[in-house]
């Protein structure tokens, strides 16, 4: 079997915010969407962060301890995701193998990374798609399952043995 | 390959009896948000003690003008008081595969991985992480030959 790239595992068409949002309205992004991070994207279509449900929670919890949840939520209108976000991005190219991916995911502790293209100056980058920690895992069990098919059943799985 | 052939087995703990200034000093140092814990005398896994667990049960400290007031305040609070005792674990013989689909369904970056003693605690003995699995993925798709 042949080694994947980005392209193949990555959702195209995320979800994203702008850093003008407010964190109630990112929130309820990540809410409906499923996804655990979201990438921002400035009026140029530029990426310019990255927030995450984690960042999220960290702005709900500090400065509003005991609050009813409808407080939360009121507050979190007040500020927005420019205040939040994390702009030293990590992002990777739809033509990259995966292995790039989980070794730049692992290496960054990062959740997920926006995939994106150059455009022809190379200068530019926009946004084609996400790959996060959660595909990657999935694409791994199919991978140990495709594995396990072609294995004696009582064999061993040879691959990776002599690690760590 | 098994969940023990992958865990880390060099594990920063912590007990119950240890106050949350512990803990923060803790996940400042190691740079982590979550750590187990374990009872002294019997190895046991009892709980699991996350940075949001401490921000929730302490005073918000962002918003005391007195941060030694915040300290003394931590330093009441223990961690068997706060810690989470429902617990996702996982044993050393599952497969790679059931700790992916377990830290999926249960949306966890990571298991402790318990084995029982011969008098029936059960001892925390690694750690598995998403971190783990995605190095094991790198190492199966770094043996392909790649596409085109």
């Amino acid at each position: 079997m042949q080694a994947k790239l980005v392209r193949d595992l990555m959702i195209t068409e995320p979800t994203t915010a702008s850093p003008d949002d407010s964190l109630g309205v990112a929130g309820r992004r990540l809410l409906d969407s499923g996804q655990r991070t979201l990438p921002i994207i400035d009026a140029n279509g530029e990426i310019c962060g990255i927030i995450t449900d984690r960042d999220l929670r960290l702005a709900a919890d500090s400065p509003l301890i005991d609050e009813a949840p409808a407080e939360i939520l009121e507050n979190l209108q007040k500020h927005t995701v420019r205040e939040i976000m994390t702009t030293a991005v990590h992002s990777i190219e739809a033509e990259a193998p995966i292995i790039e991916a989980a070794q730049l995911m692992r290496v960054a502790n990062v959740a997920g990374l926006p995939v994106v293209e150059y455009d022809e100056t190379g200068n530019h980058e926009h946004l084609v798609g996400l790959v996060t920690r959660s595909m990657l895992l999935d694409y791994l069990i199919l991978l140990l399952e495709e594995q396990n098919e072609g294995e004696p059943v009582d064999g061993e799985v040879m691959v990776g043995e002599e690690e760590r | 390959m098994n969940v023990g052939d992958l865990m880390s087995t060099q594990l920063i703990t912590i007990e119950p009896e240890q106050d949350l200034g512990v803990v923060l000093a803790l996940m400042h140092e190691f740079d982590i948000h979550s750590l187990p814990v374990v009872e002294r005398a019997t190895g046991r896994l009892v709980g699991i003690i996350s940075a949001r667990d401490v921000r929730l049960a302490i005073d918000s400290p962002f918003s005391s003008p007195d941060d030694e007031q915040a300290a003394n305040h931590l330093e009441s609070v223990y961690v068997g008081e706060v810690m989470s005792t429902s617990l996702v674990v996982i044993g050393p013989g599952a497969t790679v595969g059931d700790a992916a689909r377990r830290m999926l369904s249960h949306k966890v970056n990571g298991l402790p991985v318990v084995q029982m003693d011969n008098i029936g605690n059960t001892r925390l003995i690694g750690l598995i992480t998403t971190s783990d699995l995605l190095r094991y993925l790198a190492d199966l798709e770094g043996d392909k030959p790649v596409e085109g």
